[in-house]
């Protein structure tokens, strides 16, 4: 049985955040995903920019999310991310299509599967992954 | 092997250097001591539905798979009043292989998804092909100046002094880095 992908190491994993982006981290911190959709038009928008690029509203809600994704994309990668502070490791980079906010596209670990059970087309669930200073981050799994 | 299929001689080099570009107006340039190349067109932007962040992914499938370069580059030859087929040396951002088969595609120098073919065909070589590409060996063999040592090619193409010289080059492309918008490009000629 071949080895399954991890999710990169959370302690050297750190993130900034600013009025648009804040909502998604809090979120992901307290374990729920969501993505920023307009009040106005209900177009969803990921990474949340200030402006709604359907109709310019900055009127934005963040919807809880199913968790449930499906894998548009993906990269079988084996070195180290962090030369020097950790080993090499098998993680697989992916894009994570999310049906229940208009199909927009995270880019998350895909974790718990093999390079070759990983297909484009799969169906994925979330979980959080920890990183520094207490915040967290959405990775995906094969869904059960 | 670092990202499959990529392996290490398809992401460019990491290099510490400069390159310094003068513009001047056409006039005034008739009596600089360097012989000028002429701007024909530049172009610097894209399409609203490519590269709308970083890494947002969100473009439509028949364009997931491109440089996100054809609206400059339709825009850029427009302009030039010359096609694809008028230039004789191509300076394409190579941050990482793939990204050269997609410009080859976006430029028009063959169809949409056959930039591996193409290559492999030999058409991008300085010794006989259609159309040679980075003929100073590029940021995946020279150096990583971020697309500056593309100008400086172009430029020593286009004066006649390029150490791998392509016989009469007339208009050369440049291109600016595939990556989220704006992207760029632009065609001098001698």
């Amino acid at each position: 049985m071949s080895e399954k992908a991890r999710a990169l190491p959370g302690e050297f994993i750190r993130i900034g955040m600013d009025t648009w982006t804040e909502p998604y981290w809090q979120a992901a911190k307290e374990g729920r995903l969501t993505a920023a959709q307009c009040s106005d038009c209900d177009h969803f928008r990921m990474p949340p920019s200030p402006f709604c690029p359907e109709c310019l509203s900055q009127n934005l809600s963040w919807p809880e999310l199913s968790g449930r994704g499906v894998l548009f994309s993906y990269c079988v990668c084996t070195r180290s991310p962090f030369p020097g502070k950790a080993a090499d490791m098998l993680y697989i980079p992916g894009i994570v299509e999310l049906p229940d906010a208009g199909n927009v596209r995270l880019v998350a670990n895909i974790v718990d599967v093999t390079p070759e059970e990983v297909e484009i087309g799969m169906a994925l669930t979330v979980r959080f992954h920890a990183i520094a200073d207490g915040w967290a981050i959405p990775i995906f799994a094969p869904a059960r | 092997m670092i990202a499959d299929p990529l392996c290490l001689y398809d992401f460019c080099l990491e290099t510490d250097g400069a390159v310094a570009v003068i513009t001047a107006s056409v006039e005034r340039a008739q009596d600089l001591k360097q012989k000028p190349v002429y701007v024909m067109s530049s172009e610097h932007g894209g399409h609203r539905d490519w590269g709308r962040a970083f890494a947002w992914y969100g473009m439509p499938d028949e364009t997931f798979a491109s440089s996100g370069h054809k609206s400059v580059a339709d825009r850029m030859y427009a302009k030039a009043g010359v096609g694809p087929g008028d230039v004789d040396v191509a300076l394409l951002y190579d941050h990482f292989t793939p990204m050269v088969l997609m410009q080859l595609e976006d430029y028009g120098f063959c169809g949409k998804g056959e930039g591996g073919p193409f290559v492999e065909s030999g058409a991008i070589r300085f010794d006989g092909g259609a159309i040679p590409v980075n003929t100073h060996g590029g940021q995946l063999s020279e150096c990583y100046i971020i697309g500056m040592t593309h100008i400086v090619e172009a430029v020593e193409q286009l004066r006649g002094t390029a150490i791998n010289q392509v016989a009469d080059a007339e208009i050369a492309l440049v291109s600016g880095g595939p990556a989220h918008l704006p992207v760029s490009g632009m065609l001098l000629r001698r």
